[in-house]
């Protein structure tokens, strides 16, 4: 190949490359930033205090990533003020979105302690997530249950599984105001 | 006032030409590296962590597995006998680049399997034995063909290395290669069910778009060799009705097949260039061969020479007129059309006289030419009357290389530089067909008394 086109093809890879890795920096930092919104804007799952029933019906999947400010605000604008014991019951989170599928948990607390993690949804259902999942989802749901905070060292190897629980742990913490 | 009359000098032309050619054969090739390209920035676009050793080598493993896919096109598409890529990147060049990527390829996807198998052991704390078995059953069925898959292609593979080694007829070891087609088919679904970049779960725009990428990348190139390798052939078999018409036995030893058709010069076949004929007789339907033209093609009749050498070559003479005859071509770029230069010397031997025969023919003596036909013995050479009298009415000279075999590119006990044979070899184009060793030689030999390397054409009979 000529001195020139090997060049111009090799600028050109160069380029594509490049702008493929751009595109998986920013993607990333677009997943985070949406972690923060969610943080701010806070409860889809409305805190119950009065009883230790469930309020799952309020936190319908939302079909994009973060809160449907519209139900999110008709849910907490009732809401009274917690008991100054801490919450009980059972608070869902909103649907977290990541590229690994999405990612769900219901926290079952009593008197502002998180006794139980369940999940309601738990990444994609393919096999190569299935497993990843599979095996990082108990270790966080431990290292949660034992800090008994969101904020918990995530997987190594299970970088999305760990985002997505994470931010949903965080979710529902808020939802039930801990 | 004096009218200028002379003759153009041609040369430029035959420099456009070239220029030409390079242009188009970088041009495919670049098309070739880029879609490779392509597809490794849609899957940086989907992310690429590095940040644990799992993580890490999980990338290596999707990023050689898009490699070994894009490989594994670009054979198919090299193979497919598409005409725009025979003609410019020629048949034996991209025969060459077919084994070659076969060969880097097979590496490739043995490091895809590996890389993945440790790294997904690293990440979910498994031992890379459980690992794979849980690839191989717990992963989907698209997963499990692909194992199989893997495995059927190192069968593949090893077989292949022991027919090389222990010299297996051509037919036996093209039936084990085809079982390639098979690990090739069981490798596609799980790009698109387990492969990260093509799996379609549509987090980012770049998800898509990656997708169909890939999905149009694999239809394009699984399209042009069905298209190109299985319904032209079928196609060029009803439209051009070509039969045999004629079986010569030659005083030589050689015989002589000529067929005719129906609309034959809409295949546009040029003199050098060769077929895969494949006979529709009882016992001969199942294999083709390539045979060169030993006879510039005009009108609606072709006319192959082949030397009885094995069960197949021998039945050939036994050919009956009528039968049919499936022809896949024309193929290889060994033609009077890629001249570069003022002058011609083509250089035969054994199979490779006969399309030197053609060559010949549609020479026109515009410029010296100089044929050597190499042989034991001047009576084995086919259509040495022909030669002799296209040598006369063109002014060729013909160099009859009698004797027995040695390590140059004459016969034992002869020494002469080509130079001295040839004097315009600096100028001249050489076209070189015969067993590897002695074209080798004679290749050598031009390069020696100055024939530039764009001037050498070689007919490899690569398929």
């Amino acid at each position: 190949m000529k001195r020139n086109r090997a060049a111009l093809v090799t600028s050109v890879s160069t380029a594509m490359l490049g702008a493929g890795w751009v595109a998986g920096v920013v993607g990333t930092a677009v997943a985070k930033q949406d972690d923060a919104v969610t943080t701010t804007i806070g409860a889809v799952g409305a805190p119950s205090p009065s009883a230790g029933t469930s309020t799952g019906t309020s936190a319908s999947p939302s079909p994009s990533f973060g809160t449907d400010p519209s139900a999110g605000a008709s849910a907490s604008a009732p809401a009274p003020a917690p008991a100054p014991a801490g919450p009980s019951g059972t608070f869902d989170s909103a649907t977290v979105h990541t590229r690994y599928g999405n990612y769900q948990v219901a926290l079952t607390i009593e008197a502002g302690k998180i006794t139980t993690i369940s999940m309601l949804q738990s990444g994609a259902s393919d096999g190569t997530s299935r497993q990843i999942a599979g095996s990082a989802l108990p270790t966080l749901q431990q290292r949660v249950l034992s800090a008994q905070t969101y904020n918990v060292q995530g997987v190594s190897g299970a970088s999305y599984t760990s985002q997505g629980f994470v931010a949903a742990v965080q979710n529902a913490m808020q939802a039930a105001g801990i | 006032m004096a009218v200028d009359v002379r003759v153009p000098i041609t040369t430029d032309t035959y420099e456009d030409r070239a220029e030409t050619d390079s242009a188009w054969k970088d041009t495919l090739e670049s098309i070739f590296w880029l879609t490779g390209v392509g597809a490794l920035s849609l899957m940086l676009a989907t992310g690429a962590p590095i940040g644990s050793i799992g993580d890490a080598l999980t990338t290596i493993g999707r990023a050689t597995g898009i490699v070994a896919a894009t490989m594994m096109m670009v054979q198919l598409l090299v193979i497919a006998r598409v005409p725009v890529i025979e003609h410019r990147l020629g048949h034996d060049r991209a025969a060459l680049l077919h084994g070659r990527l076969g060969r880097i390829g097979f590496i490739v996807i043995c490091v895809h399997v590996a890389t993945l198998v440790l790294g997904y052991g690293a990440r979910v704390n498994t031992g890379w034995w459980d690992q794979a078995w849980s690839f191989a059953l717990h992963f989907g069925d698209e997963m499990t063909l692909a194992v199989i898959g893997f495995w059927l292609l190192i069968a593949v593979v090893a077989t292949s290395l022991a027919a090389v080694r222990t010299r297996w007829k051509y037919e036996r070891w093209h039936a084990v290669h085809m079982l390639t087609y098979i690990t090739i088919a069981v490798s596609i679904p799980h790009q698109f069910v387990n492969g990260t970049t093509f799996s379609g779960y549509a987090f980012a725009a770049t998800d898509t778009l990656a997708r169909w990428y890939w999905a149009m990348m694999w239809t394009v190139s699984v399209g042009a060799f069905l298209v190109y390798r299985w319904l032209r052939p079928l196609w060029h078999l009803l439209r051009h009705r070509i039969t045999v018409a004629r079986v010569d036995r030659n005083s030589d030893g050689t015989i002589s097949v000529w067929m005719t058709g129906r609309l034959l010069q809409r295949m546009h076949p040029r003199a050098g260039q060769f077929f895969m004929w494949r006979f529709l007789s009882r016992g001969m339907w199942t294999e083709a061969h390539p045979f060169s033209l030993s006879r510039s093609p005009r009108g609606d009749v072709l006319r192959i020479t082949v030397k009885p050498v094995g069960d197949h070559t021998a039945a050939i003479s036994d050919l009956l007129p009528g039968t049919k005859v499936m022809a896949e071509g024309p193929l290889g770029r060994f033609t009077a059309h890629h001249r570069r230069a003022h002058g011609t010397v083509l250089a035969g031997a054994g199979s490779g006289i006969a399309p030197m025969v053609a060559i010949l023919e549609e020479l026109d003596s515009s410029g010296p030419i100089v044929v050597f036909l190499r042989a034991r013995d001047a009576s084995e050479i086919p259509h040495l009357d022909e030669v002799r009298e296209l040598a006369r009415e063109r002014g060729a000279t013909l160099y009859l290389l009698e004797g027995r075999r040695s390590t140059g590119w004459l016969p034992q006990g002869q020494a002469a530089t080509m130079t001295q044979l040839v004097p315009a070899i600096a100028a001249s184009d050489v076209y070189v067909c015969g067993p590897e060793e002695w074209a080798k030689a004679v290749l050598d030999e031009a390069r020696a008394c100055g024939a530039p390397e764009e001037h050498l054409h070689r007919e490899e009979f690569a398929w």
